[in-house]
Parts: C-alpha cells; sequence; structure tokens
C-alpha cells in the first residue's frame, strides 16, 4: 500500500514543505504539504524536480578512484592515506575542505569537527552561490516568520523575488490585496515578473540598490542611515526626491512592513550593503526583515561554518600551490566560480576528492569521488528562512552506494584519527571592514556600452548541474534566452527570437534573444544557470567582502545571419 | 463533479510551476498548455471539461469520453494521434504531443480530484492563480471581486 512521506525541498532557502508517495520503496508522485508554514502547500516547478533527482538515470552511484569503480572503503582508505602524507610534509594547511550549501547542519557540524580536529587546519569553508554570502554577513538571517506574512500591510521587495523564490508570492499577494491601501514596492535593474505586483516599482542601475536605500532610510530620518552623495540617486535610478519622500513616507505610515531581498550575481560589496541597508529599512520602519538565499541550507552552512577563510581564499592557495589535499564536498566549484581556478591548477593537487550528485568537474578531474546522497535520502536538519527549521527524515534509502557527507567524513576520520565528535557550535564570522561612504560612491549607473545582468529564472538554480539535468526545464525551447531591450534591439538590428553572438573579454557563446520593451538601454539579462553565458563573465577577489565580485568586460551583442 | 480549475490570470507569475506539476504527475507528459503572451507571460489554457465537448464529438476513434461525473477523459490506447480534438477545441487546450504521436489531454488528475483533492496544477500554484473550485452556481462566480493583483498597464507598458 502506498504511503506519503514528508520532506522539505532544497533548492532555495524557503525549503518549502513537500511529499512523496512511496510504493514499495520507490518515490512515485509529488505530493503537497499543506502544513508547510511558509509555502502552505505550494511547489514551485524545482520542487518537483525532487522526485526526478531521486530516481535521476544519471545519478553518481559508485566510488571511484581515477574514475574507475571501486568499493568506499578503498575510497575513503586512499582519501585518508594520502591526506596523512600531505600533512606530514607539508603541514596541517596544507589541505582544504569546500562544502556545498544543500548539506545537513549535521553535515557542517561534522565537516568543522573534521577540518579542526582531525585535520588540524583552518581551511574550511561554504561553496555560497552568487552573493549569498555577502548577504548573509550584511544583514544575517533575518528576523521575519511566516506568520508576519499573513497582517503584513506594506511589501519591500529587493531582487526577482516571485521568480527567484516563487512560493512566497501568493502569501505577498493575498497579504496585499486584504485592503486597497496595502502597498508593495519593488527595486530591480529591468522590469521583473515580481514588479507586475508593484504599486510603486523603483529601477535602478545593477548593483545600485544601496543607494536607493541610503535615500530612502534619510527620507526616513532613520538614525545610522549613510548620505548619499550628491546626484548619485539620479544618476543610478529612475528615483526623484519626491519618489523618495513618498516611499518614505508610505513605510512610516504603514504598520507592518515586511522587507524581503534576494541577491543576484554582482559586486559583492554592493550585495553586503544591500543586505545591511534592507534590514535597517525594515527596523526604521518597524518590521520585520526576510533574506532569501539561492543556497537552500545556506543559513544552516553560515551558522555552523566560520568564514575567516572563504573559498577565494582556498582557491588562491590551490592556484598558489599552498593547498596540496583539497576535498570539495557537494559543489562543482570549476561551474561555481568559473576562470576562479584552472585544470592545471587542480591537477597540481597532490588530492583533490570529491562528493556530488551527479558527475561533475570536481569527480570527473579529481583523483577520487564519492557519491552523495540527496537530501531526501538521510536523515537531516535545515535552517530555513524566515526562521524555520526543516527536519528530513528519509523518504527512500539512497540509491546505490550513495551516502551523506558526515558518513564520508566519519569513515575518513576513522581512518586518520580512530574518531570523529561533532560539536554544535557556532561559527565565528569576523567583520567586514567596509567604508559605506565611499562604496556608495562607486557605485555607477549602467553607462554606455552593453552591460550584463544575471535574469533569473523559476526552472533553475544554482550553476544549473543540477536543475539542467531535469527533464522539464531540458524540454523549454528555446532552453534559454537572453532578454535585452527594444533600443538595443533596433539598434544592433536583432530580432527576437532568433540567435546573437554574445561576447565578453572573456569569449564567445550563441544564445536566443528575446527583445523585450522590459529592459532599459544597455542592460541584458543573462541565463547564469548556462556554463557558456556563466563563463562569459569574471570572478574576481574582493578583499573587502571576502568574496568574489561577479562583472563581464567588453561585453557585445551581434545579430547572426 | 462540478470542480473545475479556475485561473485568475492576475495573480500568475508565470512561473510555470503548474507545467512542471502536471509533466511530472502525467508521466513527463503535460497536459496543460501555455501560450506566451508576451515576453515570459505564460498563459495557460485550461480544458474546461465542457458539458458538450466538441472533442469529444470530432474524435473518430471514440477514444474522448465525457462520463457521468463530468470528467472529459481520453484513452491512451484508442488515440491515433489524428489531432481531430486540437482542431475542434475551441479553446486551444489540445495540443500534438509529438514525440508520442497521441494528443495528450487534461484529466482532471482523476486519481486526486475522486478522492476529493485537488488537481496538481492547482494545488501546486505559487501565486494563488489557480484554484479547484466548485463551479456549479455559475451566478455566484459573476460580480466576484477579482482577487488579481495587477493591471495590464502594469504589465506592458503604455508608452515606449
Amino acid at each position: 500500500m502506498p504511503e506519503t512521506k514528508k520532506a522539505n525541498c532544497l533548492f532555495c532557502s524557503l525549503q518549502c514543505g513537500l511529499g512523496f508517495e512511496i510504493d514499495q520503496g520507490v518515490p512515485v508522485r509529488i505530493e503537497f504539504d499543506a502544513e508547510s508554514p511558509l509555502s502552505r502547500g505550494s511547489l514551485c516547478a524545482r520542487g518537483h524536480y525532487n522526485q526526478e533527482l531521486l530516481l535521476h538515470p544519471r545519478r553518481f552511484l559508485g566510488a571511484t578512484i581515477n574514475r574507475r569503480r571501486v568499493p568506499w572503503s578503498t575510497a575513503t582508505t586512499k582519501i585518508a592515506g594520502r591526506l596523512s602524507e600531505i600533512r606530514s610534509a607539508s603541514g596541517p594547511d596544507s589541505v582544504g575542505v569546500v562544502v556545498g550549501t544543500e548539506l545537513s547542519n549535521e553535515d557542517y557540524e561534522a565537516a568543522v569537527a573534521f577540518a579542526r580536529d582531525v585535520l588540524g587546519t583552518k581551511n574550511i569553508a561554504v561553496a555560497y552561490d552568487g552573493n549569498d554570502y555577502p548577504f548573509l554577513m550584511g544583514g544575517g538571517a533575518g528576523d521575519a516568520e511566516p506568520t508576519d506574512l499573513d497582517d503584513a500591510d506594506c511589501f519591500v521587495l529587493i531582487g526577482d523575488v516571485f521568480w527567484g523564490h516563487p512560493c512566497v508570492a501568493k502569501r505577498v499577494i493575498e497579504a496585499r490585496h486584504q485592503s486597497r491601501s496595502n502597498a508593495i514596492y519593488t527595486m530591480n535593474p529591468y522590469r521583473t515578473n515580481t514588479d507586475w505586483f508593484a504599486d510603486g516599482h523603483i529601477t535602478v542601475a545593477p548593483d545600485a540598490e544601496p543607494v536607493a536605500l541610503a535615500a530612502i532610510l534619510k527620507g526616513m530620518n532613520a538614525q545610522g542611515a549613510p548620505s548619499v552623495p550628491s546626484g548619485k540617486l539620479a544618476e543610478v535610478s529612475d528615483l526623484t526626491q519626491a519618489d523618495v519622500a513618498s516611499v518614505a513616507s508610505s513605510l512610516k505610515e504603514h504598520k507592518k512592513v515586511v522587507v524581503i531581498a534576494t541577491s543576484r550575481l554582482g559586486d559583492s560589496t554592493s550585495a553586503y550593503l544591500t543586505a545591511k541597508l534592507a534590514r535597517k529599512l525594515a527596523k526604521a520602519a518597524g518590521g520585520k526583515y526576510a533574506p532569501l538565499f539561492r543556497g537552500g541550507n545556506a543559513i544552516g552552512a553560515f551558522g555552523r561554518v566560520g568564514s575567516d577563510v572563504t573559498v577565494p581564499k582556498i582557491m588562491e592557495g590551490v592556484a598558489a600551490g599552498g593547498i596540496k589535499g583539497l576535498l570539495v564536498f557537494g559543489p562543482d566549484v570549476a561551474q561555481l566560480y568559473p576562470g576562479t581556478v584552472s585544470q592545471d591548477d587542480l591537477e597540481k593537487l597532490e588530492l583533490l576528492a570529491a562528493s556530488a550528485i551527479f558527475e561533475n568537474d570536481m569527480t570527473k578531474h579529481g583523483d577520487v569521488g564519492l557519491p552523495q546522497s540527496v537530501w531526501t535520502e538521510y536523515d537531516g536538519t535545515y535552517s530555513a528562512s524566515f526562521g524555520q527549521a526543516s527536519k528530513i527524515a528519509a523518504v527512500v534509502d539512497p540509491q546505490g552506494d550513495a551516502k551523506p557527507v558526515s558518513a564520508m567524513l566519519e569513515a575518513i576520520a576513522i581512518e586518520l584519527a580512530g574518531s570523529l565528535s561533532r560539536t554544535a557550535a557556532a561559527a565565528e564570522h569576523t567583520e567586514l571592514e567596509i567604508d559605506v561612504p565611499a562604496a556608495l560612491a562607486r557605485i555607477g549607473g549602467v553607462g554606455a556600452g552593453i552591460v550584463l545582468v544575471e535574469g533569473t529564472n523559476p526552472l533553475h538554480r544554482w550553476e544549473g548541474t543540477i536543475t539542467g539535468r531535469m527533464t522539464f526545464p531540458q524540454r523549454q525551447k528555446p532552453y534559454c534566452e537572453l532578454w535585452v531591450g527594444e533600443g538595443t534591439a533596433a539598434r544592433l538590428e536583432i530580432e527576437s527570437g532568433t540567435s546573437v553572438a554574445l561576447s565578453t573579454d572573456r569569449g564567445e557563446t550563441r544564445i536566443i534573444a528575446t527583445v523585450t520593451d522590459r529592459m532599459p538601454a544597455g542592460l541584458v539579462a543573462v541565463p547564469s544557470y548556462v556554463p557558456d553565458a556563466r563563463g562569459l563573465m569574471v570572478w574576481t577577489v574582493n578583499a573587502g567582502t571576502r568574496w568574489y565580485d561577479v562583472s563581464a568586460s567588453g561585453a557585445s551583442l551581434k545579430a547572426e545571419g | 463533479m462540478n470542480k473545475r480549475n479556475v485561473l485568475d490570470y492576475g495573480r500568475c507569475i508565470s512561473c510555470r510551476s503548474c507545467i512542471a506539476a502536471c509533466f511530472y504527475s502525467h508521466n513527463a507528459q503535460d497536459h496543460l498548455e501555455a501560450s506566451s503572451v508576451l515576453t515570459n507571460i505564460v498563459l495557460q489554457m485550461n480544458c474546461r471539461h465542457c458539458e458538450q465537448p466538441l472533442c469529444e464529438a470530432a474524435c473518430p476513434q471514440e477514444a474522448i469520453k465525457r462520463r457521468d461525473d463530468g470528467l472529459v477523459i481520453r484513452s491512451n490506447i484508442k488515440c491515433s494521434g489524428c489531432t481531430s480534438c486540437a482542431q475542434a477545441c475551441p479553446f486551444g487546450a489540445i495540443d500534438l504531443e509529438k514525440t508520442r504521436h497521441t494528443m495528450p489531454k487534461c484529466d482532471l488528475c482523476d486519481w486526486r480530484t475522486s478522492e476529493g483533492k485537488e488537481t496538481m496544477c492547482a494545488g501546486t500554484c505559487t501565486s494563488g492563480a489557480r484554484t479547484f473550485e466548485d463551479i456549479s452556481d455559475m451566478d455566484a462566480q459573476k460580480g466576484r471581486p477579482m482577487r488579481g493583483a495587477r493591471s495590464v498597464e502594469k504589465t506592458v507598458r503604455r508608452e515606449r
């Protein structure tokens, strides 16, 4: 008799509840979980991938050494042996550990204990997607709860909230329409589907959200509001001083304001400031702040893995040869941060061991590959947005030889040190020292030429290595597209639905163009879940944020044929 | 059964979750036709499970039948993929599934709705645009204030 088991989706930090109808150990259908506090049963397209993900025929299911299938114990013995040799020869800081953002809180605790107690290294970092890390550093995990959405009478939505995290849309729209006087304000570089629902839409240049937020805070006479340089607001947004006064007044008059913010690829200082000022705005309005993250358990990771060492530092260590052994659990670092580490760098490593749900560049080019369980295949707890905690009990046994990361670490630790004891200590994050006035002054408008901005797609998540393998998004025609404004398209003689050559200083790719009146002049939205398009952008290390700035220089578009 | 999928288009965010839900719950074959009205504005063509289904009348194989409970259901075995039903449907709710040469058609998630649950597309909807409601009293529907959240002006720019 089929039974229904509940779990949570981990394709974004909302962690919506869902059910699986299990028939003889096989997940045959998705069910809805009406008791899920935030989504109340809704499930976006990505949520439906949870079933296909479990049964996907191309899952990575057996341990490998140099891509040859081996028993688990052989793989973990190899890892332990190499780690021991490297540490003996070059010291504990010659090894590093990188973890993805779809692991459980217990996995992170195990990873921290493994790095600290077994390896004796401080080189452990989380591979956050996009600007999740500076967002967390700037504003933390937020203070809103799902019930805050029921009686909120004003929302400020920063970023493409509805397409990035669709299941929050119903709650926001329902609350907005409880009364005529309720309002939604949105802030985006172009008109997204979220902006359709705005009572007031603020157009800002990419990465210029902090300027608009600072202006509104000033308009509210909020304590500690940073000053906006003269002329800057007009340079980077469509806000007039009258608009600022109107929005500020509206926020003060509404009884309950909820600020919901989500980041996109871009300048990390700007992302940090956006989160910081968004949180300040919520406080100034007497309301609540709810940041939404791309990484499903980014909040859990941030709470457990400190960030004095971040992924950029580890990758620099790999490139410089200081780090000789690298363990990567979950993310495809090469695809998540294109260009930050070369194949030569990876091959220089004396040990590269990687775990993943699907084979990726890490498992293929590494020495040891370990098949990783999907989150619905093992018991775990996770920290979601809106202060929620998800507790997943395995809905099925892991496929093939897949195991949770904590089990992998335990097996390696037993060979190295005899045991692994986890402690649930809070992570330490040294405050970033950002000169806010200087940072605001540096923010510029779109200017002349083509500027690339990341476009959101409700069917995709992360860098696309998981969602890109799902059948449903693969059937979309076209699979991916870029959005270009009518004026720019007319100037470049680009027709909607035709292929264009998109190039930057890093290279060139071909992609279908959609011409739309949503895009301001010069701005082009590109899909970051497509490796070709993602690889055209440049990830450079920002010492101030300890993260990457993502930009594209020399961007150009050319009609084909 | 007098419940049907009702679309309040003013709340749709065009996230395609409804199409994905239909796709994954129907053996990777979605029955929810969607047209792009404008850039990334997706309008779903609901099957209405008509009282006098033109698709049933058009089908030469008798593959489509209206049941006593009001559901208009297609038999996969009998369907030959001739597209007569697609041409007959005034709502564009049927389209040729080219990979299998048969006509996928909404079955109102019969296995769920017969147990009192909502359809997959209505259950999954992330914005509240799709609901599964009793439409037996159509007069009660008239004058219902639109719960919609956006106007055409906000969706389509007025000025160039």
